[in-house]
């Protein structure tokens, strides 16, 4: 048993964390302790790309767990990444208090333009840390439960399945629009001041997102290498390759669904919430379904069902997305598309699978020259 | 509501009441497996994991304890008149047309019955039935004298003891022959016991043991995948046999054996009746000759004749529809 156990034999989630561990620790040197005028200084705004990628990779760990282990294509995850996001926004901007342009010591800035005389029930408590933590966790989780509850109940599957969670999210998008709602219509929520106390702006609170997304990224690893590698990940895995089988052997498939299901969603809030003061707003744009669409491909690229190659794909991608808007903008999503294309036809396993047979061939050599020996 | 029903019996979990060890060693003790006063508990003292994503309502109920004994009491396996399974009337149409049409079947604990037909004949949604993944539009299916199988769901009725071989065998092709029997294993089959399930000796000497049963000890810690069309299924008889059904339910197993592969399986299937109840649907005439002591005809969803091999053959009606093709 022990910590160690879930990742016994992955060697790809194992160089992943250690790279993670690396970095955890020599980006703050290079940002907080080698001069700016160095070659090795890490600019504040690298570190908070990093971050964000880091966020997105939890996410895709996420995505995978249900679509790489359960074959539940989610075509929606985006709208549980949002929704951590908006939880965490909602927290940013009580923190804001009397700073806001209106100064009212309540109300959030859009409120008051929207002439509202009191805040509404939904915003209540989210002025406490380990209230908005725990919604956080909870909104998504009990949107997924709810949702999965309905639609696995049913035997929803399939196209079908993914075509409704693309359907939840473009409806959250549109609520979410709705300056009647009172999440900051299309403006969404922005101008966050502190997190706990500490000024967003500062480098020293850059570094802490930094390092809060990296143990974030680590521990939702781990706790899916975790569920992967227990008899439930098993059972999971049996119901991706063949569902009635499954339910014959006596096995609640639908429950089964929901409770990885659910788990994932809560991930992906997680993700939502620590990407928020990094990038600095929260806005309806985040249920984009496009996104969610987006994010598939991340994992697709990866390499489906290794979760490692969800985190490799992530970032690559969003690495790659950076340098090209920066260039040429407009060819991004075809850039995109066409990578979807050349990775499904000619590296069906993704870039996980690329470097398993690398591997592999370089260890056959060696294991025929030890057998002859 | 009623004031008969004994507390329950907490110490006498699911696993044991599915898998006596006596249940397991020699032909003696069959009688032991089809007692009448044995319940099937899935209640248990960790109801409140059974309640996940069960209805709030019925998590908070303050009878629940009590709710459960009679679900308890009702899926108690009664076969004292005889037969295991009882199908009385059933019927089923697909767009109009009638797949199974007043089917009356009785089969009788610790019987190996054999049931042929031509295709079509609705053998396969005959099992659809009794396995819960079809529902009739009338009659009545019966486990036992109290087990109505039309009420319960599809792992419940795995779970009260009948086990199902699929026409096409479907195994795990991504798990290893060792693993597939772990998933099939009569255990706590709820998500979070699941979660937390780790394998105790005894039942990897459990897994190895049906192993060696199937025969497929080389392959153990192989993908299912990898294996031909007639070792996916024994390991298919393998999975159903490690639940430790009461009734198995086996359709075409020998579709893409070979001869020896035929022989060995028809061992196996005998092998199992007495023990087990064995309701085997097959295609090839002399497998069928030479497992059956009791065979049944199907054709056009009902019951055309019953009895033995060379009755069954003599029938003129039989002869037209089937044998005489
Ligand atoms: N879900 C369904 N929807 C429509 N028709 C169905 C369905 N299931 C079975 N049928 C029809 O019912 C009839 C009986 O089918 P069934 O599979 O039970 O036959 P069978 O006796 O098992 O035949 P075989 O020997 O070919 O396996 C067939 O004509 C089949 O097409
Ligand atoms: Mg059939």
């Amino acid at each position: 048993m022990g910590l160690l156990q879930p990742l016994k034999g992955d060697t790809g989630g194992q160089i992943m964390l250690a790279v993670l561990a690396v970095i955890a620790i020599l980006v703050p040197i290079l940002n907080l302790l080698v001069p700016e005028g160095s070659p090795l200084h890490v600019s504040t705004f690298t570190v908070t790309l990093l971050g964000k990628y880091l966020t997105y990779a939890l996410l895709a760990v996420a995505v995978d767990l249900v679509w790489g282990y359960l074959g539940i294509l989610s075509l929606g995850h985006g709208a549980f990444f949002a929704l951590g996001g908006y939880a965490m926004g909602m927290y940013l901007m009580r923190q804001i208090g009397d700073r806001g342009v209106y100064g009212d010591p309540v109300l959030p800035d859009f409120m008051v333009f929207l002439d509202w005389q009191q805040l509404p029930w939904f915003w209540q408590g989210f002025d406490q840390f380990w209230y908005a933590a725990l919604m956080i966790l909870l909104v998504p989780g009990l949107l997924a439960f709810v949702f999965g509850w309905l639609a696995f109940r049913s035997r929803v599957t399939g196209v079908y399945l993914s075509i409704i969670t693309q359907a939840l999210t473009y409806a959250l998008m549109l609520a979410f629009f709705r300056n009647e709602m009172g999440f900051g219509g299309n403006n969404g929520l922005t101008d966050f001041k502190e997190l706990l106390g500490f000024d967003l702006q500062s480098d020293g609170t850059r570094i802490g997102l930094f390092i809060a997304s990296v143990l974030a990224l680590a521990l939702g690893y781990w706790a899916c290498r975790w569920i992967v590698t227990s008899k439930l990940g098993r059972v999971a895995v049996a119901v991706r390759d063949a569902e009635s089988r499954v339910r014959f052997i006596g096995y609640r498939v639908d429950r089964v669904k929901l409770a990885i299901w659910t788990f994932s969603a809560a991930l992906a809030g997680m993700a939502g919430a620590l990407y928020v003061p990094q990038v600095g707003i929260i806005n309806p744009g985040e249920f984009s379904p496009l996104n969610s669409i987006e994010l598939v491909f991340w994992v697709a690229i990866g390499g489906r069902a290794t979760l490692y190659g969800a985190v490799i794909g992530a970032v690559l991608v969003n690495y790659g997305k950076t340098v090209f808007t920066g260039a040429f903008p407009e060819a991004w999503l075809f850039v995109l598309g066409g990578l979807f294309v050349l990775v499904t036809v000619f590296l069906p396993t993704g870039i996980a699978g690329l470097l398993k047979t690398l591997k592999r061939r370089r260890a056959e050599p060696k294991t025929i020259q030890e057998a002859s020996a | 509501m009623s004031s008969t029903s004994e507390p329950h019996p907490e110490s006498e979990p699911v696993a044991s009441s599915k898998q006596t060890p006596s249940s397991e060693s020699g032909r003696g003790s069959n009688r032991d497996l089809l007692r009448s006063d044995r319940t099937f508990d899935f209640s248990g003292p960790k109801q409140v994991w059974q309640g996940f994503g069960q209805d709030f309502k019925e998590l908070t109920r303050r009878d629940r304890q009590f709710d459960f004994m009679i679900q308890a009491k009702d899926l108690e396996l009664d076969v004292s008149h005889g037969p295991i399974l009882y199908l009385e009337g059933l019927n089923i149409s697909f767009d109009g047309f009638k797949a199974i049409d007043e089917l009356n079947l009785y089969v009788n604990a610790g019987e190996l019955r054999c049931v042929i037909g031509p295709n079509g004949a609705g053998k396969t949604t005959m099992m659809d039935i009794i396995t819960g993944k079809t529902r009739p539009d009338s009659g009545t299916a019966f486990f036992g004298q109290k087990i109505d199988l039309l009420k319960l769901s599809e792992p419940e009725i795995a779970e009260v003891g009948i086990g199902r071989k699929f026409q096409k065998p479907t195994v795990f092709e991504q798990h290893s022959v060792f693993e597939n029997l772990e998933l099939a294993m009569a255990t706590d089959k709820r998500v979070f016991p699941t979660l937390f399930a780790r394998l105790s000796g005894a039942q990897g000497d459990r897994i190895d043991e049906v192993i060696d049963i199937i025969g497929l000890q080389e392959h153990a810690r192989f993908e299912a995948g990898t294996l031909s069309q007639g070792q996916k299924q024994w390991l298919e008889i393998g999975m159903l046999l490690i639940q430790d059904p009461h009734l198995l339910l086996v359709d075409e197993p020998v579709a893409g054996m070979t001869h020896q592969e035929m022989e060995r399986t028809a061992e196996l299937l005998t092998s199992l009746a007495g023990k087990h109840t064995v309701v085997v649907v097959e295609h090839d005439m002399d497998f069928v000759r030479s497992i059956a002591k009791r065979v049944t005809v199907l054709h056009q969803g009902s019951v055309l004749a019953e009895g033995s091999m060379d009755e069954v053959q003599d029938d003129p009606r039989v002869v037209e529809v089937y044998l005489g093709e």
